[in-house]
């Protein structure tokens, strides 16, 4: 699976924030908060990756249990699901 | 058709447009300027095409030309720090205060009031789609051609006093905002442009309007309203005010 064209993430003072244009904005126009490990997720999502390999990235960046690394990735992926923003 | 070719002078920036109705032409006419233009705009059929499909038909083609030429020119500014900002702006004592919201929740109203509670000392500078520009560590509001279509608007600037963003209330209270809260609202009045490139400075440049004075107002249409929206930013307050 893969992030569609077109998603921007930038980081606020608080934040990360992610918005949609080109072929993403299609799909979504709002405007996503993310913590540092969800804007991890979505910038490794560009390229093409499986729940496993973005598992991998995320215990290698971040000191998290698989356990956890698993319930994050799995959130973020249904969270971009649920707007349309994944392409399998 | 007949092109017509003149130059404007946009948030303190010459722009040459190029372009065919007499529509464009009559709504520009208080921004001509001699200055040698910094960015070229052209418009053709293929692009009144596209606003009408994104406008379902409803607009005669000197209008949709109109918009044409805006989305263009928005998109060329994002580049050089300016942001076209869906709200209601006003000069009040020197600065600038801009109300947003969603399309018919009462911005117009609401600076309608300002005017009647402040008189002359409220201007109006732009109803509907004011230009934001960073420059030198300040924003500056100014005013546009596309002013809504009541047509209130001048060609005027002013530094930025502060945002309102507009919500319809029983009673009248003001609060500050913070710039997370305020982030999602202001990203939605910006101008949004299609590709990627464009709107990462879209986006960057509504990360740094966030960081001014912001607040939230819910309001009802009395006369304590106006008094109220333009007191507490004019005075740059905090907290939680209301009248009740």
């Amino acid at each position: 699976m893969k992030l569609k064209q077109g998603v921007i993430i930038t980081k606020t003072d608080d934040r990360y924030i992610a918005v949609a244009a080109g072929e993403a904005g299609k799909a979504f126009s709002g405007m996503i908060k993310l913590n540092s490990t969800a804007a991890f997720i979505i910038d490794k999502l560009r390229e093409d990756s499986t729940v496993s390999s973005l598992e991998k990235a995320l215990t290698e960046e971040f000191e998290v249990s698989a356990e956890a690394a698993h319930t994050n990735v799995i959130k973020v992926i249904d969270s971009l699901n649920d707007i349309g923003l994944i392409e399998i | 058709m007949s092109r017509i070719k003149k130059s404007y002078c946009f948030a303190s920036i010459p722009v040459s447009v190029e372009y065919m109705y007499g529509y464009s032409e009559q709504l520009f006419k208080q921004y001509e300027t001699d200055l040698l233009p910094k960015i070229f705009i052209s418009v053709c059929e293929a692009d009144l095409k596209f606003e009408d499909s994104m406008y379902d038909g409803v607009f005669d083609n000197g209008y949709l030309e109109s918009l044409a030429i805006l989305r263009k020119l928005s998109t060329a500014f994002s580049h050089m720090g300016i942001l076209l900002f869906h709200s209601s702006a006003i000069l009040f004592d020197g600065r600038a205060y801009l109300y947003t919201a969603s399309s018919g929740t009462g911005k117009s109203t609401h600076t309608a009031l300002c005017r009647k509670v402040f008189g002359d000392r409220v201007k109006m500078i732009n109803d509907d789609k004011p230009f934001l520009r960073f420059e030198n560590g300040i924003w500056r509001v100014y005013g546009s051609p596309w002013n809504g279509k009541h047509g209130l608007g001048n060609n005027i600037s002013a530094p930025l006093g502060g945002v309102a963003i507009l919500k319809r209330g029983t009673k009248n209270c003001m609060k500050r905002i913070t710039s997370d809260i305020a982030l999602p609202t202001l990203f939605a009045q910006s101008y949004r442009p299609q590709k990627a490139s464009d709107m990462q400075c879209v986006l960057d440049l509504v990360v740094n309007l966030s960081r001014n004075p912001i607040y939230e107002l819910r309001c009802d249409m009395s006369d304590e309203a106006a008094e109220l929206s333009l007191g507490v930013m004019s005075k740059q307050l905090g907290g939680i005010y209301n009248e009740a």
